[in-house]
């Protein structure tokens, strides 16, 4: 499962009625709202592929400005754990 | 994953996005972390610090490992230029690495005639392909110096770009050695030179959280700079007054934003700029004092024709790039033409529309910044346009300081830090120095230990990019190496130099090396291919729009037999310098003795090390003052190189990230963000610099040290037309660019599938009346065609954009649709970079 938070910024007053859609993407959960344009959620999936398309999703919702990442957790991801590491 | 951990990490992930976000409450807590497994952590073991990839943004990305796997990335809170955020191709900042074509052998053409696509190599070892290009190299060299030539990049880490100009300037005494940089921040380079004489923004991203007013000169921030925007965006949202002025030639996500859009008809900003300069002359609203105190008034040659032809340089364009004084009132009376009514008529922007946004920069009282990229660089007047915005906030003296400030925006993620600051261009050397100049050679022989007067076979600068691959195309250039670039996509009317004209032969029967990651469009020109390792496989360092040094940790191995192209540099410079003397001794010793190891007769294995001590040399050139040699000493204060001051190398791992120059403030490195003005150090001001070079206590604290005179130019320049124009056989005008998911030639983003899929392939966007004129649905497959070439591609009536009438738009990144075969190679006379933006084409049914 990869877990990542996701901050986006909406239009001013645009906040609860975007995130209002946002909960309902499967995979999805709004933690947090302030000041009605700043929307905190995490998305939850199998992989980095779905979590990247889970976020796509989100660009055409009225309202959503930017979406940014901010953490994204990967540790059962198999492209990542293909990989070697130096330490 | 069980779900008490997947909680703690969701936990986890709220409280860091939060935090970056800037959220008044602290925390918000999932359902079930009471749950949880006590003392599980969420924690890797460690987190290694890097800068992304992608663009010039620069945004500090931390790499989570456990147990020898990267498990986990997050922006970095410490970066000072990101803090904490990245875009959502951060996802897949690492899974580039990844690509199932990875190169991972070198390559050694077989069949030349099977040139221009991937066959006809076969694979070789690594001293059997270095062997091969060193000798290619030297006999060329031997036959015609003037027959080689280095194509480096903003894409090369900084050490890898000094390494690249070490070779060729001082190694091969060569000049023909251009970074891909030329297309994309020349005219910004040029425009920072001819006005300020030091090439640099003087502000900082901190002036997006400050300023009143925003203006985007053709830039699309929203897709190309998305973490910029979303900070101008916030101080928009949480100001009310704070306005946005979107100067485009087409619709984009940004003007969503804005509160007034400007859509002009390419090449006529420089028309709108005039005309907003002229407004503030004719109501008084400049800055008497800081015109008197700072400033000095300047006109240049004019009527430059465009560089259609092969000896442009040396014939109409010959002295494109002077200037020489003139008064204030001389400068009044030419910019008197620009009425905000000639303005219209040659933009078809409002009057009213201009004048608007002419009141924003008459308000003595609002703090304006504009910000740019390719739509201002990439234009056969791109110096002159960077020159006319300098003007605007020079003669209301909104520069400099927080929130006021001319800003210019870089695409590739070290377009400033390696191939401007270290010189990877055919006119310059480090920090700021160039060729031409004596003292300049002289303070590099210094630091390079080379003789006085060894580099005088380099007074003349070489080819610059377009001129290295029209002389390739005829046959005068014979060796190329292209480093961290795709030249084979992203060269401008490509037919040329894909060899399929007439005068581009010469790339079909010359010698093509080409270090990369993927095979390109470039690696199927290649003779020889050498893989390399990309981003966290070595350690590096980036240099970022605002004058920011970030370097990134090496996290994993290379695949395959995947080198580091200083590895594969300094092992070519091994072979082809060998026998060569510099004095008494060998020229390789002088060069790049000191990152040999000789019993292995091989470079130093500990990258660290190797990059540790190329800094702690490259740094010596902004830090005369801390060397023994006396002539270096005072050279190098006449010539104010610690004016762009370094810090030592670890200390950039301490603070992720340090914008130079970079000051030692009781003990402590302390970055500057905002040049030239004199106040505390500590609060990113310029306060060593003034004091040291400067007069103390001028007008607004400021000391434009680095200028002539220590005054920056306004300089008069006219508005003149594109090179091609829109006409009965090609009605519409081109304007080319990219889209938020692909970065640059899609090299890299569309290895990542979902990447690719957001955005498949490219498209063209047509104004819907236009379509409908000519029969075209959306969806349908057109041509679109100009006098260099056509290509076949989807229009659409519903993008992203929305073109006006009259203009296409088509992004570059695809390879199966290579729009490059249809623009044109025509340059700005002075900064050399060629104008992507606007060419004449025209459109039908395929």
């Amino acid at each position: 499962m990869v877990v990542s938070g996701i901050y986006i910024e909406t239009i001013p007053g645009g906040a609860n009625k975007a995130a209002a859609l946002l909960n309902e993407i499967n995979g999805v959960e709004v933690h947090h709202i302030e000041d009605n344009y700043k929307i905190i959620l995490t998305i939850e999936a199998e992989t980095i592929n779905k979590s990247y398309e889970i976020a796509e999703t989100f660009k055409p919702i009225d309202g959503v400005l930017t979406i940014c990442l901010a953490y994204s957790n990967f540790e059962e991801e198999p492209a990542y754990q293909e990989a070697g590491v130096v330490r | 994953m069980e779900l008490t951990r997947r909680t703690l990490l969701k936990a986890t992930a709220i409280s860091m996005t939060m935090a970056v976000a800037g959220c008044k409450k602290k925390e918000s807590k999932p359902a079930g972390t009471e749950v949880a497994i006590a003392g599980e952590s969420t924690e890797p073991d460690e987190w290694k610090s890097t800068v992304c990839r992608f663009c010039g943004t620069g945004c500090g990305v931390l790499v989570g490992i456990k147990d020898g796997k990267v498990v986990a990335t997050k922006g970095d809170p410490d970066n000072r230029s990101s803090r904490g955020l990245n875009c959502i191709k951060g996802f897949y900042v690492g899974k580039i690495l990844f690509g199932k074509d990875r190169l991972t052998k070198p390559l050694i053409r077989e069949d030349k005639s099977k040139k221009g696509t991937m066959e006809g190599f076969r694979e070789a070892s690594w001293d059997e392909a270095l062997d091969l290009v060193a000798k290619k190299l030297k006999e060329n060299y031997d036959k015609d110096p003037k027959s080689i030539a280095f194509w480096g990049s903003g894409q090369q880490t900084i050490m890898d770009g000094y390494v690249s100009v070490k070779l060729w300037k001082a190694g091969l005494l060569n000049n023909n050695i251009d970074p891909n940089a030329r297309l994309c921040m020349a005219s910004a380079v040029t425009g920072f030179m001819s006005t300020f004489q030091s090439d640099e923004p003087m502000g900082s991203y901190k002036d997006l959280d400050e300023a009143d007013v925003f203006v985007t000169w053709g830039a699309n921030m929203a897709e190309m700079h998305p973490v910029l925007f979303s900070r101008l965006t916030a101080r928009k949202l949480a100001n009310p007054g704070v306005k946005l002025y979107d100067i485009t030639t087409r619709h984009s996500r940004t003007s969503e934003v804005a509160d007034s859009v400007l859509v002009f008809r390419p090449q006529s900003d420089l028309a709108i700029a005039n005309a907003i300069a002229n407004y503030l002359i004719q109501n008084k609203k400049y800055d008497q004092k800081f015109i008197d105190e700072h400033l000095q008034f300047k006109a240049g040659t004019e009527n430059l024709g465009h560089s259609f032809k092969d000896d442009y340089d040396v014939t109409e364009g010959k002295d494109a790039d002077k200037v020489w004084t003139i008064t204030f009132e001389e400068y009044k009376q030419s910019v008197s033409t620009y009425t905000f009514e000639k303005a219209a008529e040659i933009s078809g922007v409002p009057a009213a529309d201009i004048e608007s946004l002419a009141k924003e920069f008459a308000d003595p009282n609002k703090k304006i910044m504009s910000l740019w990229t390719m739509g201002m660089n990439q234009h056969t007047r791109g110096t002159w346009i960077n020159n006319l915005v300098y003007n605007i906030h020079l003669l209301t003296g909104k520069i400099s300081k927080p929130g006021n400030g001319p800003f210019s925006l870089t695409g590739q993620p070290s377009a400033c830090g390696t191939a401007r600051e270290v010189g990877v261009f055919s006119h310059r050397l480090p920090s700021d120095m160039v060729v031409s100049n004596p003292e300049h050679r002289r303070y590099t022989e210094m630091i390079w230990n080379l003789p006085a007067g060894y580099l005088d076979p380099i007074e003349k600068p070489g080819f610059h990019t377009v001129k290295m691959f029209r002389e390739l195309g005829k046959g005068n250039v014979k060796f190329l190496w292209s480093m961290s670039n795709n030249w084979g996509q992203t060269m401008p009317k490509l037919n040329r130099y894909r060899g399929k004209d007439a005068d581009g032969k010469g790339v079909l029967d010359g010698f093509i090396v080409v270090s990369e990651v993927y095979p390109t469009k470039s690696t199927e020109m290649a003779d020889v291919v050498f893989p390399a390792a990309m981003w966290v496989e070595r350690e590096g360092q980036f240099g970022n729009a605002e004058r920011r040094t970030s370097v990134f940790e090496k996290c994993t191995e290379p695949p395959g037999e995947a080198k580091w192209d200083i590895w594969t540099l300094v092992q070519v410079a091994k072979r082809v310098l060998d026998g060569k003397m510099i004095g008494n001794k060998a020229a390789f010793d002088v060069l790049f003795g000191n990152i040999w190891d000789y019993d292995k007769n091989d470079l130093l294995e500990d990258g660290h090390e190797v990059n540790s001590r190329l800094w702690a040399e490259y740094r010596s050139f902004t830090n005369p003052h801390e060397s023994t040699n006396k002539e270096i000493q005072e050279l190098g204060k006449k010539l104010k190189l610690k004016a762009k001051q370094m810090a030592p190398y670890e200390e950039y791992f301490k603070q992720h990230g340090i914008c130079w120059p970079v000051r030692e403030v009781n003990g402590k490195w302390v970055e500057t963000n905002w040049r030239y003005v004199h106040g505390k150090q500590e609060e990113g001001y310029d306060q060593y610099g003034v004091e040291e070079f400067g007069t103390v206590g001028k007008y607004k604290d400021i000391d434009f040290y680095k200028s002539d005179d220590h005054r920056p130019s306004v300089i008069f320049r006219p508005f003149e037309d594109a090179a091609e124009i829109p006409d009965a056989d090609y009605p519409f005008w081109l304007c080319t660019g990219r889209v938020l998911e692909h970065w640059h030639s899609g090299s890299m983003t569309r290895r990542v599938p979902e990447l690719h899929r957001a955005v498949p392939e490219a498209f063209c966007e047509v104004h819907p009346e236009d379509a409908k004129a000519l029969g075209i649905q959306n969806g349908d497959l057109v041509k679109v065609i100009s006098r260099r070439g056509e290509v076949e591609v989807k229009a659409t009536t519903k993008g992203r954009g929305n073109p006006p009438k009259g203009l296409l738009y088509v992004p570059f990144f695809a390879e199966e649709t290579l729009i490059n075969l249809v623009t044109l190679d025509c340059y700005c006379p002075i900064s050399k970079q060629p104008d992507y933006k606007k060419c004449a084409v025209k459109i039908v049914k395929a």
